[in-house]
């Protein structure tokens, strides 16, 4: 080898040889260095959007704080607690470990330094001269690594907007809360003293009238003796107060324990309503369309109760018992939510009135109401003019609704009387429909059969026109005599062998051969007759003149039919042999042969040849019928539709079209099994000669085997 | 010298790149805009494998051949493979021989005994000629009768086949195509490659090669390349390269389940991991890194990779295949990164 490129090599590199173990550890304090920057990197990273929420929430929190919805403490706790969480994650992402190898290798991948501080990283324990080289080589790249620049620490502008509105929130939160509320909050007030409590509670006598005037009209309306023996404690209270007997912390004791009595009764008196609704669902019957309202009263929950019932009222399928059930129910609350609104109205009604006479009376007595008195009757005013206004209300919509109750029962009973009138009306339409289609089914059995009768005269009549006109032939010809009749006679049977055969196969042939095969039918029977001339002559005029292009199905097989009927009806061939295919084609090229099985002429056959049993037993194309009735016949009888089937004047697909088409049409087509056949044998050839390798034969079979045409090629 | 094992270690590697720009330029020199081609042949000279060149024609392949094995100074045959080409034809053959008056048989060693052979369009003999060559590539040695006779070292062989005519062709089987190194496709040059090309090659002038590497030059090149160490992770990473070319391995990625039939063999690991270290050491690197894994996989498992039928009848290509696998696999094993890190 040559030595310049040494000399040259220890020129370049002048480093003096150093220990491997110091370059590894350089090496490793740079990674270290490298790795605490990543991870700073990494913190301000994860900073940003966690000061971003936290700035966020502590906002929240200053503002509730503010306007005192929380209260220093929680304050205080809540903001701890969220900065506590912060700083953790914070601290977490800083000190999370990073592998030394992986650093390795994305820093070789970011300067494109080819692994050598990776490999450097993993040979450091690796005594060999090479590894050593290979530490030094990566120490000394590592020197030229700009931990800055590699990874760089950059305080984002969201950053920037998160420590502001941190410093924001803290300021909100170290703020003290509005004036106002705590204007609003509870004043400071001295703890009650025992004289305070013992004091006698001085009550002003008007108010204490007022009070005592309130019981006396409630006990005058109280039916129940609970209310009543309650509204007597009460009044007790009340005199006690106004004698000044009572000291104050007695009157609130009093107070508390009628208050507890009340709700004691009232507790009471909620379990009985409760006991007596649920006995009440209990009696209800267990229909599945009352089972919210039963839930709902077993549960005491009235608002519920209503709503079930008035579902039950716009349910269109309830019943009538179930119905009458639900509007004497419905009556029943609307009657208690009237008595209990008209109750109330009355008693301020009668609170106004006691007020308004107290008045007149001070004002007869020259004094002036307190204020509290008529604070008290412009209250009672106007709570009366509120009352007033919402029974009014109620009672205009319980009118309104009970007009559109009114109107819904009859709009049903009408609709069920309708319902019940419809399904009569289906039932007698249908009978008649079915009346009508067997009529139907009759008329066309009875047309076919005219015309049919018809058809058979018509055909009877030519018959006779054209034997008549073969015998007048044969007497004006002394040429032929005896011997050239025999020998006509002779021919004319093999020309009817063969032209029934003929017969049968351009019954079988595609519609470009269809007319054709009627033609050469034609040729055969003239060469059987005396004359030379007349039957065959007349089927192929016939044929011709009746062949039109692109004629349906049933039309073409009538006129290849008709062309050999004459023929057919005197050899005595069978016509219409089961089984036998009406094809019909268009003009176009043999790909555009459509096949069908000839259902439309196989009544007219079995009519004409075999009378009844005919229409089993015989298949195939009509014979000696006109085709216009004929096809008219079919479609009658088969009750099917007419169409017309047109061929395309063309070439056909190319080779590489087919090809194409079997790739996405599959291979399942008559073309492409022509083509394929083609490939096949050629491939087979070559195998044969060798020209496919050997190691390639087994891939070449099984790609032919895949792309082999399918079973149902010979149907399209 | 010097007695620093190091500092003596270093001027070898040094030397090495040197030697190995030194024969890319000289053969350069001639081939035009195929930087990349003739810098993977050298690599796999000095891996001491054997390359398999395959493009259309008219690319510069025997041209290439030839340039390489001028600035080598080494001794070269060219065998044009046909059809009719017999092993002998290759490997020599038993004459009789008159001296001294007395006749006797000796053996006459074939083309194959050159430093460096040219097979050209080598799918074009039979199935038993191929043999006959992959045995000798494989073993270095030939045998006739009872006598072995071995190649002389470096023993260099490079095939070239045409992707395109397939008619009365021989296709290497998969077995003997894993006798290759490296199996590289040649490319169609660029615009201002081919414009360089026509310049060159239709004056009066044709460019010279000149004799840059000796024998000894490149066995010494071979042995400092495999001296250079491999890290774990540079291991463990070819490995589970090759473990996710196997269609049923975990690591698989979804086209290769779908379409390979087999994957690579462990000579591929080897393959992609002995030219590594060339390339690591034509970089001036001392270590083999995993970029330098990762740019040898393609030409070194490229033709390991059997396919499927499905593979086939879509034509996947391998190099795909490839892609697919360097982009699953990740540098390094999450699941030894993670025992790195508990550790």
């Amino acid at each position: 080898m040559s030595e310049r490129p040494v000399d040259r090599a220890s020129k370049q590199d002048p480093a003096p040889p150093r220990g491997p173990g110091a370059a590894s550890e350089r090496l490793d304090e740079r990674l270290r260095h490298i790795e605490r920057r990543i991870r700073l990197a990494r913190a301000v990273a994860a900073a940003t959007p966690l000061l971003v929420g936290l700035a966020a929430g502590l906002f929240c929190l200053g503002a509730a704080h503010r306007v005192g919805a929380i209260s220093d403490l929680e304050a205080r706790a809540v903001a701890i607690l969220a900065l506590g969480v912060t700083l953790a994650t914070l601290l977490v992402a800083a000190t999370r470990a990073i592998e030394p190898l992986g650093l390795a290798v994305a820093i070789d991948r970011a300067l494109g330094l080819g692994g050598r501080i990776a490999g450097a990283h993993a040979l450091a324990r690796d005594p060999s001269p090479f590894a050593a080289l290979a530490r030094r080589d990566a120490e000394r790249h590592a020197v030229r690594i700009d931990a800055r620049a590699l990874v760089p620490l950059r305080a984002t502008r969201p950053l920037a907007l998160a420590l502001g509105l941190l410093a924001a929130s803290l300021a909100l939160l170290a703020l003290p809360p509005r004036p106002r509320e705590l204007a609003t909050a509870a004043p400071p007030s001295a703890a009650p003293t025992l004289e305070g409590l013992e004091r006698p509670v001085a009550i002003d006598d008007d108010t204490l009238r007022a009070l005592r005037e309130r019981i006396a009209a409630r006990r005058e309306r109280a039916a129940d003796p609970e209310v009543d023996e309650a509204s007597r404690e009460l009044n007790a209270l009340i005199e006690a107060l106004s004698a000044h007997a009572i000291g104050e912390r007695d009157a609130l004791e009093r107070i508390a324990d009628l208050e507890a009595s009340l709700d004691r009764r009232a507790l009471a008196r909620a379990e009985a309503l409760r006991a007596q609704l649920a006995s009440d669902a209990r009696r209800m019957r267990a229909a599945r369309s009352t089972d919210a309202l039963r839930g709902a009263l077993l549960e005491g929950r009235l608002e519920d109760a209503a709503r079930a019932i008035d579902a039950l009222a716009r349910a269109p399928r309830a019943g009538p018992p179930a119905r009458d059930l639900v509007e004497n129910l419905r009556a029943l609350a609307a009657d208690r939510e009237r008595e209990a609104r008209e109750r109330a109205l009355g008693e301020a009604e009668q609170e106004e009135q006691r007020l308004l006479e107290r008045r007149r009376e001070r004002e007869a007595r020259g004094e002036e109401p307190p204020e509290e008195e008529q604070r008290l009757l412009r209250e009672r005013q106007r709570e009366l003019e509120r009352l007033r206004r919402e029974h009014e209300a109620r009672a205009e919509l319980e009118r309104q609704l009970d007009e559109l109750r009114r109107e819904l029962g009859e709009a049903t009973s009408r609709m069920e009387r309708e319902r019940a009138g419809a399904r009569d009306e289906a039932s007698s339409t249908e009978s008649l429909e079915r009346a009508a289609r067997s009529l139907r089914s009759r008329a066309r059995e009875e047309a076919s059969a005219q015309e049919m009768e018809q058809l058979a005269r018509e055909l009877e009549r030519l018959r006779e026109a054209i034997r008549e006109a073969g015998a007048r032939e044969g007497e004006g010809d002394d040429r032929e005599g005896d011997e050239g009749r025999r020998g006509a006679s002779e021919r004319a049977g093999e020309g009817d062998e063969r032209g029934a055969r003929m017969r049968r196969f351009s019954l079988r042939a595609g519609g470009g051969e269809d007319g054709e095969g009627a033609r050469r039918v034609g040729v055969a029977g003239d060469e059987g007759s005396p004359s030379g001339d007349d039957e065959g002559g007349e089927p192929e005029a016939s044929a011709r003149r009746r062949r039109e292009p692109g004629v349906e199905g049933g039309s073409s097989g009538g006129e290849g039919s008709d062309g050999s009927g004459s023929e057919g009806s005197r050899s005595g061939a069978p016509r219409g042999e089961p089984g036998e295919l009406l094809v019909l084609g268009g003009a176009g090229s043999p790909d555009g042969v459509l096949e069908l099985a000839g259902g439309g002429d196989r009544s007219g056959e079995g009519r004409r040849g075999d009378g009844d049993e005919a229409r089993r037993a015989s298949a195939g194309p009509g014979a000696g019928h006109d085709p216009a009735t004929l096809e008219q016949a079919s479609a009658r009888l088969g009750g099917g539709r007419q169409v017309e089937v047109g061929g395309e004047i063309g070439e056909g697909p190319t080779r590489s079209q087919v090809i194409r088409g079997a790739a996405s049409r599959g291979f399942a087509t008559r073309d492409y099994e022509r083509v394929y056949q083609d490939y096949a044998s050629y491939v087979e050839g070559a195998e044969e000669r060798d020209r496919v390798p050997p190691g390639r034969r087994a891939y070449v079979e099984r790609y032919f085997e895949l792309i082999r045409p399918r079973v149902g090629s010979s149907e399209e | 010298m010097t007695s620093d094992p190091t500092q003596h270690l270093e001027e070898r590697v040094t030397a090495f790149r040197a030697a190995f720009e030194r024969t890319k330029a000289a053969i350069e020199r001639r081939i035009v805009g195929q930087g990349p081609l003739v810098e993977d042949v050298l690599t796999c000279l000095v891996a001491g494998g054997h390359v398999l060149l395959e493009g259309v024609p008219g690319l510069g392949k025997t041209m290439l051949v030839r340039s390489l094995a001028e600035a080598l100074r080494l001794s070269f045959a060219r065998i044009q493979f046909t059809p009719d080409l017999m092993p002998a034809d290759i490997l020599g053959t038993t004459v009789i021989t008159a001296g001294s008056g007395e006749r006797a048989l000796a053996f006459r060693k074939g083309p194959i005994f050159a430093n460096v052979v040219l097979a050209d369009e080598v799918n074009r003999a039979t199935p038993k000629t191929q043999s006959a060559l992959l045995e000798v590539m494989q073993e270095r040695a030939v045998t006739i009768g009872n006598e072995t006779h071995r190649l002389e070292e470096p023993h260099f062989v490079l095939a070239t086949q045409n992707p395109l005519e397939m008619e009365g062709t021989y296709p290497l089987p998969e077995a003997q195509l894993d006798r290759f190194l490296f199996k590289l496709e040649v490319k169609f040059p660029s615009h201002e490659a081919l414009g360089a090309i026509l310049d060159r090659t239709t004056g009066s002038e044709e460019p010279e090669v000149p004799a840059v590497l000796g024998r000894d030059d490149v066995l010494s090149m071979r042995a400092l390349a495999r001296e250079v160490p491999v890290p774990p992770h540079v291991r463990d990473y070819v490995v589970r390269l090759l473990e996710a070319s196997h269609p049923e391995h975990p690591s698989a990625p979804e086209r290769v389940r779908r379409f390979v039939r087999y994957g690579a063999s462990p000579r591929g690991a080897q393959a992609c991991l002995l030219t590594a270290k060339v390339r690591a050491l034509g970089a001036g690197r001392f270590t083999v890194g995993l970029d330098d894994v990762a740019s040898t996989l393609k030409p070194a498992l490229r033709h390991r990779l059997i396919l499927g039928f499905e593979g086939e009848a879509e034509g996947i290509r391998t190099d795909l295949l490839l892609d697919d696998i360097l982009g699953a696999v990740p540098a390094l094993d999450p699941s030894a990164e993670r025992a790195r890190g508990r550790a």
